[in-house]
């Protein structure tokens, strides 16, 4: 089975939890969801790769998995500071939260932000993508 | 008369060639001349006279002339002159000049007896008048010049008549006027009679009238009638004043309230004792006449001191005054008010006057107004509520002791001060406009609240009102009742600190719970997304069971962290109005749902909302009890039958919406239906839920002041209907669409 992202070579998947970024990759790599995947653990270090890569297109990711509970920079300070970057690398990247938050604040908080395209609930699965693939890329 | 008789006679006889003994007549006539010609022609001619009397040519002729003149002049006297008699010339001048001068003097002494008589009548008033017996009605009446005066005219100036003086008779009074004159002619009588008059000018006079007839000595028949007319107006207007106020005097001594009497202390006797007494004592006057110790008597036993402690003063001549009561004789108590006048004599007491009133209304008044105003003051004394009352310049007139307690102030600190100067500075804004409402509103209470400074530094919060009573004339000020809230505000603040406290608590819980929520599900879902990545990794019967087994624990787990969350969530939150899109819930729920796990993706969710209408309610309550039912349905369906569902209806009217969660499960006996809302309540033994859905549910749909309804069997499947008040029309519906 493939769910292979039209158009999408590059995720990255942001979270601090090993495992989690683990499977994501795991996963997306065994039903081809994208050619390349990007883990990173901190909302920072995701900042970082993108700012660096502002000026090469080619280098961006086109959708990113975002955790919301991480220490120190919470997935909805990096939709802040996101908010902050040049207009080519939001046209060319989309948000999916995917996080394991039961609050319905957060998840209303998290679909006011015109870069989220969607919210999953963890744990990652094929249906899941699929849904990604159905909602964003299509 | 006589005297121009005289000089023609003289001119006639004596010619111009007279004897020196002449010159006496001549002085003679001139002086009867002048006499009676006096005011008239002026002096006589003497010159003339004599020349005349010379030029006289028959002596006897003047002789017979003069003794004519004499006896004339005589005859009154019955002393005339026999015609055969030889008297001289000279002899019969100087006869005529003395009786001349005779008369002359008579005449004086008559007028002078008129003038007089004049003057008298003026002085007291009394005219007199004169008529002959038989004049008709409009003869002529001899009035006196007071006469005149009394009638209102001036004196001689009008003939006065019978008619004159009758007409000016008081009408009312003509009657007995005119029968006592009737009388009075018939009896002849003197007679008397008062009666009013009108006087020419039209004022009424009272006068006295006396008439008495002159009689003729021989015939006895009435020749004059003679009379005076008194003016006795002022008199008798005096003589009524005079009368009236005895009367009255009298009155007012018989009807006085007061009892009055005097007692002649060297008798020992009550000299008069006023009606009154019967009212007040009991006792008639003569009781008291009788009994002189009755007045000492009746007094009450233990206030006889009080009429003792006077007699120093009553024996010094001094009156006084004093309240006692007495012993009325019906048995009565009473108040009496005692004024008594002592009158020495040579030192020594010799009478008393006293009045006594009856003051038992007034005393008991008193009394009783002191017992109230006691009463009142120790009220407002004892109260609690502070008490001011300012003038309409905002000085303090009256504080009461509350007042003066919560302030630790004296009196004389507070009493005539202004208000202003006790507020803080930033209070005088509304203190000014409390004022200009309570001048705009009289009798208005205006609400004040804040902070009032003691005198130790520390304030007290006050509450209370202020009322403007300045058109009062018991109070004429501005009356403030407060009370001391500090204890109340200080609870009141203390509970408001409490209540952050523990909001903030809550608040705090709830994010605790989350978190750890959130840290327990985070790693579940790891574990989960791993099993499930697993499970496509091996074709292993026996490790694809393990992994079932791994993911229906894990599941479990995280069922049961997800029941906990929201009773935590629903026990302690508020309940929001938000408004409430079911499609979108619903939906939610769906995808919420679908992942559910492997065996149960074969259930159909189905979704019917009515029609879209506004709905207000809290939106994550109804999608926790939407969750937990249809995730009960889908957990719980039937494996028999090939079309499992479960559908959710949702009919949504202005007051209420009706949830209607209807599944072809495996449905529930109903003895257990009471059961199964319980706390960690689980009917199947293979239940993979934690016990807390349905109590969830109730527990949610009782916070949302809505009700249920379960309809279930065994084998054929459950329906359970809820309703929610719909919010938006804030009408209280207590949801019972059911």
């Amino acid at each position: 089975m493939e769910v292979a992202a039209k158009n999408c070579k590059r995720v990255m998947v942001v979270d601090d939890a090993e495992i989690d970024r683990y499977m994501a990759e795991k996963i997306m790599t065994k039903y081809k969801f994208a050619e390349e995947v990007i883990t990173v653990e901190s909302a920072m270090d995701a900042l970082e790769y993108l700012t660096s890569h502002q000026n090469m297109p080619d280098s961006l990711p086109c959708l990113i998995l975002l955790d919301i509970n991480m220490p120190e920079m919470s997935g909805f300070d990096f939709l802040d500071e996101y908010a902050k970057l040049p207009e080519l690398v939001k046209r060319k990247c989309i948000i999916v939260m995917l996080s394991s938050s039961m609050l319905p604040e957060d998840h209303e908080r998290a679909m006011l932000s015109p870069y989220v395209c969607d919210f999953l609930d963890k744990p990652l699965n094929p249906v899941k993508l699929q849904t990604v693939q159905a909602a964003c890329f299509c | 008369m006589l005297n121009k008789l005289l000089q023609e006679q003289i001119k006639q006889h004596l010619g111009t060639d007279h004897p020196v003994e002449l010159t006496c007549l001549f002085e003679s006539i001139s002086d009867s001349y002048n006499h009676y010609q006096l005011g008239k022609d002026g002096k006589a001619d003497i010159d003339k006279l004599k020349k005349e009397i010379r030029e006289s040519k028959d002596n006897n002729e003047l002789l017979e002339t003069l003794k004519e003149s004499i006896n004339i002049l005589k005859e009154e006297d019955g002393a005339a002159l026999q015609s055969t008699e030889n008297v001289q010339v000279l002899q019969l001048a100087r006869l005529l000049k003395e009786e001349t001068r005779n008369r002359r003097d008579a005449e004086k002494q008559k007028l002078q007896h008129t003038a007089h008589l004049n003057a008298c009548q003026k002085i007291v008033h009394i005219g007199s008048w004169e008529v002959d017996a038989l004049a008709k009605p409009n003869d002529p009446h001899f009035w006196s010049d007071e006469t005149f005066r009394i009638m209102g005219y001036d004196p001689g100036s009008i003939a006065p008549t019978y008619t004159t003086f009758f007409n000016a008779v008081h009408p009312d009074d003509r009657l007995p006027v005119i029968t006592k004159l009737e009388g009075y002619y018939k009896t002849r009588e003197p007679y008397e009679i008062e009666h009013r008059l009108i006087a020419k000018d039209g004022t009424e006079k009272i006068v006295r009238s006396i008439g008495e007839v002159i009689v003729d000595e021989e015939t006895k028949e009435p020749i004059k009638i003679f009379g005076s007319l008194q003016d006795i107006t002022h008199r008798k207007k005096i003589e009524n004043e005079l009368k009236n106020a005895h009367y009255e005097l009298k009155t007012l001594f018989q009807n006085m309230q007061e009892a009055f009497y005097s007692i002649d202390m060297n008798a020992n006797v009550v000299l008069q004792m006023s009606k009154a007494c019967e009212e007040i004592y009991g006792y008639s006057a003569d009781d008291f006449l009788k009994n002189v110790d009755l007045l000492m008597d009746v007094i009450l036993e233990e206030d006889k001191h009080l009429i003792y402690n006077n007699y120093p003063a009553m024996n010094a001549g001094e009156s006084f005054k004093q309240e006692y009561r007495i012993l009325h004789k019906n048995g009565s108590l009473r108040w009496v008010e005692g004024r008594i006048n002592p009158t020495l004599k040579d030192g020594k007491l010799v009478r008393l006057d006293g009045v006594t009133a009856d003051i038992t209304k007034r005393k008991m008044t008193e009394i009783a107004l002191k017992e109230n105003e006691l009463k009142f003051r120790t009220l407002i004394e004892n109260g609690s509520d502070g008490i001011a009352v300012t003038d309409e310049k905002l000085n303090l007139t009256f504080v009461s002791n509350s007042m003066l307690r919560l302030t630790g102030n004296t009196v004389e600190e507070m009493i005539g001060k202004s208000v202003y100067g006790f507020f803080p500075q930033e209070d005088m804004e509304t203190l000014n406009q409390t004022s200009k409402a309570l001048f705009d509103h009289p009798g208005v209470p205006a609400p004040i609240k804040g902070k009032f400074p003691k005198k130790d530094g520390t304030f007290f919060s006050y509450e209370g009102f202020v009322t403007n009573l300045l058109h009062d004339p018991c109070i004429h000020g501005f009356v403030t009742n407060f009370h001391d809230v500090t204890e109340r505000q200080n609870a009141e603040e203390a509970l408001k600190a409490s209540n952050e406290e523990l909001k903030k608590t809550n608040t705090e819980l709830d994010r605790f719970v989350y978190s750890v929520s959130h840290d327990l599900r985070a790693p579940l879902a790891s574990i989960l997304g791993a099993i499930g990545y697993a499970e496509t990794e091996t074709a292993e019967p026996d490790m694809l069971q393990n992994l079932a087994l791994m993911k229906r624990s894990a599941q479990k787990l995280d069922g049961f962290i997800v029941d906990i969350l929201n009773y935590s969530r629903n026990s302690r939150l508020e309940i929001k109005q938000e408004k409430v899109d079911f499609n979108d819930l619903l939906s939610d729920v769906k995808n919420n749902l679908k992942y559910m796990g492997s065996g149960h993706t074969s259930v159909d969710i189905r979704i019917n909302v009515n029609k879209s209408l506004p709905f207000y309610s809290d939106k994550s309550r109804i999608s926790i009890v939407l969750n937990n039912l249809v995730s009960n349905s889908i957990r719980y369906c039937n494996p028999n039958i090939t079309d499992p569902f479960v559908e959710v209806t949702v009919e949504l009217s202005d007051s209420t919406a009706k949830l209607v969660v209807k599944d072809n499960g495996i449905g529930i006996d109903k003895k257990f239906h009471d059961k199964i809302f319980n706390m960690f309540y689980r009917l199947s033994k293979k239940s993979e839920g934690s016990g807390l859905g349905l109590y969830i549910v109730k527990e949610t749909v009782e916070k949302l002041q809505g009700s249920f309804n379960l309809e279930s069997e065994p084998g054929k499947g459950t329906e359970f209907t809820i309703c929610i008040p719909n919010n938006n029309t804030q009408i209280d519906d207590d949801g019972s669409c059911c």
